[in-house]
């Protein structure tokens, strides 16, 4: 961001309704008056357990900064038998403007509560959530527990974002079931980056032969690498909008475990072949037909913003619906 | 099963939007909820009139920009033709200045390697026919792996039936293959309603209107395609946007820069072909047009056509009662003294040429009925603002009277289109007390304070538009032509009834006589 101060500083914490306030004193002792921005601000809180990679995640939420000025919370908890402190460090991103006041473009909160804190974290997370403005949780790492109260959570936190490309979607079955119960609303940053496998199914379903064809393809070959969520929810999303049913599906499917992850579907008369090539996707309709090539989703920041741009997608919860009935698991929502 | 290499796909194979048309394919249950790809197929650009001033400012940087944001496809090639003689490596190094001049962005080494290698030259005149073969040769080359081709008329606007022709003769104006072929070209679309109409006709001798992209920069203004978004986005504007809700609407560009050294086309131009014609209208069809059926180019310009054609002609006498024009004189701008208009190098010393306008239109249609539209425009003015303002009626009751309420002003929409971008409403607000005190107060949006993201420039959005084609905005034959019928008549009734030339200083906001027109119906011009 260009004319942008950043600005650190440490809270003994925890922080709560007195936030604003708070932070405004140790803006104006830093750098004077300093006045929020407005519009497009949402809150993203990210949950990283132990499991969760060690990462420069200021770094990622002044990089959000650039298209969605926010408010980003990092919980880490820290040891649940240590005293309850919940010590807090701040990073501010402050644009500065000749004349006027400088801007807050980003705050970026990392929290490391320990002891009853860290067990009750969504309370100190509730009054750092922006009012009437877009909230969302990004949990990195494994799943929470069965009795995790996705109720609580849905008093000030509209959005669940999970990525499944780190957890699989097997593994996070039964909280997805729960936090669905719970109304709230599923993202995933790997729909975001099945775009252009998407972009290239549809781009052969132009053709209203193909299309017809397609929804009785002969059988599809995937050749998947390790963790095949991905081709489970990929297929969901075909399955839901080709109205395939799970034992036609079943029938069809030829899976294999090979790099790089290719699909095929074999059509009358004629093979569509999707592979992964590097950065992009490959699209092979047929081998008299040229190639074509589509770039993949760059990195986990454009799936984010992919994400916190467009909104709920409700395509994904047909996709997502279909593929976790798909996976073998405990039968809570069937 | 199909065979054609074509069938199917989305990738454009004739010179309209296939692209886009096929791939939203409305029966094509996959499609839903995927946003067209916004990446052109492979093309070759050949801008006519590379070594001039646009091409130097705006294209090349434009250009530039686009590979940095990485939406240029590959392959692409970018052939610039001029009379100057030049090779591949002398036009890279002009590129290099101009970016390093005029790109919003500092030049980066490895995009501009890549960029630069596929800049190429080609010298030639306009009105040679072996410019054309040198360039059909070139492209031929090309065709295969870059199927597209965008012409960019970067010369003076009398060259581009010439232009137009040569590229016919040639064989160059219609797509081959599985290509596309598409040309934009620069305003001014002619200088008057024959003009506009003869041009359009020698530009449809070669092209067809799908393949005529008309530039003007105003619509590739991120302010102004906010116009749409804030229109018809939001639940809470549109039923108040007519004559029961406002009571009158402004449009002001204002600049304070003079003709910086373009006498020669300003002396046939003036104000009212410059700016009214084209910006200020574009501004005010999408301001009064009713809401789109789709987003798609033709659904908008359809209600755009309608606005222009509803536009009450100003005939007779009412030139004069409807219409101001001025001219400025010497003055102090940005505190520097500076010459009247008729002191400017090659400007006649007796010239009649309007650098103001100002005008009350009406759009005689149901929802904007006896609403007064103002419009005005002028050069060397206080400052550089270009601003809608949408003044509301005030409340039927007056249930705060004075002295409570004194200054209380009515609602007021502010659209700043630049600088500063954004949009103020004002309204009434209790003043903390014991006593019942309203004053006025303004809610202020402004993308600087909203936005991190710098918005790209409007060449920027265009060039890649007409990459993409995807036509929504550039300027439709009808379009041009209706708003040249307006343009016209004033013309005409100005010569006929001899409308007066007011003076105005230099660093004003135009002549007392604007003042005056607005006046009549009780309002005031806007002080921004």
């Amino acid at each position: 961001m260009a004319n942008a101060s950043i600005v650190r500083w440490e809270e003994p914490g925890p922080v709560g309704e007195d936030w604003p306030a708070r932070r405004d004193e140790q803006l104006a002792r830093q750098l004077g008056v300093v006045r929020p921005a407005t519009a497009t601000v949402l809150t993203l809180i990210l949950w990283l357990d132990a499991s969760a990679p060690l990462e420069n995640w200021s770094q990622l939420a002044q990089d959000l900064a650039q298209g969605h000025p926010s408010r980003v919370v990092v919980i880490h908890p820290g040891d649940p038998a240590g005293p309850p402190i919940c010590p807090v460090t701040v990073v501010a991103t402050v644009r500065q403007r000749a004349g006027v006041h400088p801007l807050l473009f980003s705050e970026f909160l990392y929290l490391r509560p320990e002891g009853t804190l860290a067990t009750h974290w969504i309370d100190l997370v509730q009054p750092l959530v922006m009012a009437d403005l877009p909230s969302y949780l990004w949990w990195v790492g494994l799943p929470p527990a069965a009795d995790f109260p996705w109720e609580l959570l849905r008093a000030g936190i509209a959005h669940l974002i999970i990525d499944s490309s780190q957890v699989e979607l097997s593994r996070w079955r039964s909280a997805l079931w729960r936090a669905w119960a719970a109304q709230m609303r599923l993202e995933d940053l790997q729909w975001q980056r099945l775009r252009p496998w998407r972009m290239a199914l549809a781009d052969l379903a132009d053709d209203p032969e193909r299309r017809q064809a397609l929804r009785r393809p002969e059988s599809l070959e995937a050749s998947w690498e390790a963790g095949e969520d991905d081709l489970t929810l990929l297929l969901g999303w075909l399955a839901a909008r080709l109205n395939w049913s799970r034992a036609s599906l079943a029938e069809l499917l030829v899976r294999r475990q090979t790099n790089p992850a290719t699909l095929a579907v074999h059509l009358p008369g004629e093979t569509a072949t999707l592979r992964r090539r590097g950065p992009q996707l490959e699209l092979c309709p047929d081998p008299k037909e040229p190639p074509r090539l589509y770039p993949a989703v760059s990195n986990r920041l454009s799936a984010l913003r992919d994400v916190l741009s467009r909104g709920h997608d409700p395509l994904l919860d047909q996709a997502l619906e279909w593929a976790l009935r798909a996976i073998p698991g405990d039968r809570l929502a069937d | 099963m199909p065979s054609s290499p074509a069938k199917g796909w989305s990738m454009g194979h004739n010179a309209g939007r296939e692209e886009v048309v096929v791939s939203m394919d409305r029966d094509n249950p996959l499609r839903e909820g995927l946003e067209p790809e916004r990446r052109p197929a492979p093309f070759a650009l050949v801008i006519f009139g590379a070594t001039g001033d646009l091409c130097r400012r705006k294209l090349l940087p434009a250009l530039y920009n686009l590979a940095v944001d990485r939406w240029l496809p590959e392959p692409y090639a970018v052939v610039g033709v001029g009379r100057s003689p030049m090779n591949d490596t002398a036009f890279r190094e002009t590129a290099q200045r101009a970016i390093d001049q005029h790109s919003r962005r500092p030049r980066q080494a490895p995009v501009w390697e890549q960029f630069a290698s596929h800049l190429y030259y080609l010298q030639g005149e306009i009105h040679d026919p072996t410019t054309y073969r040198k360039l059909a040769e070139t492209l031929q080359g090309l065709a295969a792996a870059m199927p597209g081709r965008l012409y960019y008329l970067a010369t003076p606007p009398t060259l581009y039936p010439e232009v137009a022709r040569q590229l016919g003769t040639a064989g160059l104006g219609q797509p081959r293959g599985s290509g596309w072929t598409r040309i934009i070209v620069e305003k001014p679309f002619g200088h008057d309603l024959e003009s506009a109409r003869q041009l359009n006709l020698a530009l449809h001798q070669v092209f067809a209107e799908e393949q005529l992209y008309r530039i003007d920069h105003y619509l590739g203004k991120e302010t102004v395609q906010n116009l749409l978004v804030f229109r018809f986005a939001n639940g809470i504007f549109e039923p108040i946007w007519n004559q029961q809700y406002i009571d009158h609407v402004q449009i002001t560009v204002a600049e304070s820069i003079g003709i910086e050294g373009r006498a020669n086309y300003y002396e046939s131009a003036g104000a009212l072909r410059d700016m009214v014609q084209n910006h200020m209208f574009q501004l005010l069809s999408l301001l009064a047009m009713e809401p789109p059926v789709t987003l798609e180019a033709d659904a908008i310009r359809d209600e755009k056509v309608k606005v222009l054609k509803a536009v009450r002609p100003l005939a007779g006498h009412a030139v004069n009662e409807e219409t101001v024009r001025g001219q400025y004189q010497a003055g102090v701008v940005d505190g520097q003294p500076v010459p009247g208009y008729r002191e400017e190098t090659g400007v006649n010393p007796a010239s009649d040429t309007e650098t103001y306008v100002a005008m009350r239109l009406f759009i005689d249609n149901w929802r904007w009925a006896g609403v007064p539209f103002y419009l005005r425009t002028g050069k060397r003015m206080s400052k550089r603002a270009t601003e809608i303002a949408i003044q509301f009626k005030r409340p039927p009751h007056r249930l705060f009277s004075a002295p409570s309420a004194a200054e209380l002003d009515p609602n007021l929409l502010a659209i700043k289109i630049q600088p500063d971008e954004g949009i103020i409403l004002r309204f009434g607000a209790k003043e903390p007390g014991a006593r019942i005190r309203v004053r006025t107060v303004n809610m202020e949006f402004l993308y600087d304070t909203s936005f991190a993201d710098p918005a790209p420039e409007a060449y920027e959005r265009l060039l890649l538009d007409a990459m993409l084609g995807d036509s929504t905005l550039f300027t439709r034959h009808d379009e041009v032509e209706q708003a040249w019928a307006i343009i016209t008549a004033i013309l005409e009734g100005w010569k006929r009834h001899r409308t007066p030339l007011h003076g105005y200083e230099a660093g004003s906001w135009g002549p007392s006589a604007a003042d005056d027109l607005i006046a009549r119906d009780l309002a005031r011009w806007r002080h921004l």
